[in-house]
């Protein structure tokens, strides 16, 4: 199978020369069809940077993202975003929120209908079509997040710290969810967190970002069974990658 | 259909309101003591009960909620539309932002005067007046709105490959409603106020020139209880419009 996302060369500086600083210096990454990968690094390492740029969000300064080795341009159908809490319209109701990107497409009523109360029911979020995002937890208002990328039916999700306000336990719950989801669906899911263990729970293999100006230091595999277990979450094979990642982050901060 | 719910909550409210009435009630008589100019509450509403059903009285209270009502669609049309535009860039806020902070501080009333040379005398500059007054708030509260909600959904907006049009109907102009909303709630008052203090300058009718014509004739009962009357329109206008803001934006509630 081809590549997914391809990451060649990238780099991003922001700023007017003189005055610019460089947030990535180097990165380059391939990730497969169906494969679940996370962005994980010291805070500030430029990993939402890194995600926008797959996105089409951000335009690499040097480099190029490619999606099936066409280079992104900018925001496309096949990529769906789920953002950090707060993202969902407050004064539409789960179900509008959940249509609101197929209705920014101009998917007919029926068609949109449909396909949200299915996404709606694959969060599990049953009966709690016509409630307000203000109703709801903030673990319950991320899974409608989710609903509304994957009504989209996009090939690749990009997950921006998406569990980053919850707290630890809902975070756990929230994770063995969308595993599941992740599951039923098969997409290819790039997701930003700067939790280790939420990391190690979720991916098939870390992109472990150095601090800025940033590379991708080192790409770690996670090879845990799935569906994951509590053990296999703190066997020997999860607690090496742990430590492992530990040391890069203590050394990338300086912190000893 | 507006809906009003009557929980124990706000009874008991009602209850300490209605209380702190009759203690104002009680500490303007025994102030009647000390200054025995100041006339008694039941004076007050013997006088308001007469003053109140002459057509000329009611006429001039036509013409001060008239005035007050102009000045707020005038401000609400302003300040909302100027609140989109400069909301809508961050270096149009950086910009206008000090400007719109200093003359936010300033009182309004020093305006009056210019405002009396452009549109002379009449009802003209009161619906001026009252349109500086309520303006600001809505300015501010539009432009704050419009800055947050943009830069909230930004990614969002980019990500669905949004049009500016789709991105102003569908995700600004909903977001920005309640503190709008709230603003020009804040804008009823405050565009009454600009009227009457235009209508004491200098009036030949109006609530401000009645007050006006009540002191010098030195009916201080009835000048009180023409006030009065304004709170309690105040107040009303107040009560409706958190009805109707409350109807339209249920999904704040609970």
């Amino acid at each position: 199978m081809s590549v997914s996302v391809s990451i060649e060369n990238v780099s991003k500086t922001f700023g007017v020369p003189g005055t610019e600083f460089v947030a990535i210096k180097q990165a380059d990454a391939q990730i497969q069809p169906g494969e679940f990968v996370s962005i994980l690094g010291p805070s500030g390492c430029g990993k939402s940077t890194l995600l926008d740029m797959v996105a089409g969000l951000a335009t690499p300064s040097r480099g190029t993202v490619s999606i099936h080795g066409q280079p992104v341009t900018g925001p496309d159908e096949r990529m769906a975003m789920v953002f950090q809490q707060m993202s969902l319209l407050p004064w539409r109701t789960i179900q509008a929120n959940v249509e609101f990107g197929l209705e920014v497409r101009g998917v007919g009523e029926a068609q949109r209908r449909r396909t949200a109360r299915e996404m709606i029911d694959l969060v599990g979020l049953n009966g709690f079509e016509e409630k307000y995002p203000s109703q709801l937890s903030g673990g319950m208002n991320q899974r409608v997040a989710i609903a509304r990328a994957l009504a989209l039916d996009p090939e690749i999700l990009l997950m921006d710290e998406p569990f980053g306000a919850l707290d630890e336990q809902t975070r756990r719950i929230m994770g063995i969810e969308l595993l599941r989801i992740w599951d039923k669906s098969g997409k290819t899911i790039v997701f930003v967190t700067h939790s280790i263990s939420e990391a190690i729970q979720l991916s098939d293999r870390i992109l472990l970002m150095s601090s800025r100006p940033s590379t991708i230091r080192e790409i770690i595999d996670v090879p845990l069974a799935r569906p994951r277990s509590i053990e296999d979450l703190s066997s020997e094979t999860a607690r090496d990658i742990e430590l492992r990642v530990w040391k890069v982050l203590l050394e990338e901060t300086g912190a000893k | 259909m507006l809906q009003f719910r009557v929980s124990p909550n706000l009874l008991s409210i009602l209850l300490i309101q209605a209380a702190a009435l009759v203690a104002a009630a009680l500490a303007m008589n025994a102030l009647g003591g000390i200054f025995p100019f100041l006339p008694g509450p039941t004076h007050i509403v013997e006088e308001g009960a007469q003053l109140l059903i002459r057509p000329e009285i009611l006429q001039d209270f036509g013409v001060t909620l008239l005035e007050a009502s102009f000045g707020l669609l005038i401000a609400a049309g302003i300040g909302i539309s100027l609140g989109l535009v400069i909301g809508s860039s961050a270096a149009l806020v950086s910009f206008a932002n000090p400007l719109i902070l200093a003359l936010y501080s300033v009182p309004k009333i020093v305006f009056l005067p210019i405002l009396m040379l452009i549109f002379g005398t009449g009802m003209g500059p009161k619906i001026a007046n009252a349109a500086v007054h309520a303006a600001f708030p809505i300015l501010l509260n539009t432009l704050v709105a419009t800055r947050d909600t943009t830069v909230r959904h930004e990614k969002l907006g980019q990500s669905l490959c949004m049009t500016r049009l789709q991105f102003a109907t569908k995700i600004l102009l909903p977001g920005i409603v309640p503190p709008v909303f709230g603003a020009i709630r804040l804008g009823v008052g405050l565009s009454f106020m600009g009227a009457l203090l235009a209508e004491l300058f200098q009036s030949e009718a109006g609530v401000g020139h009645l007050v006006h014509d009540l002191y010098n004739s030195g009916n201080i009962a009835g000048m009180l209880a023409i006030i009065l009357a304004v709170l309690v329109i105040i107040v009303s206008l107040n009560g409706i419009m958190a009805a109707v803001e409350n109807r339209f934006s249920r999904w704040r509630e609970i």
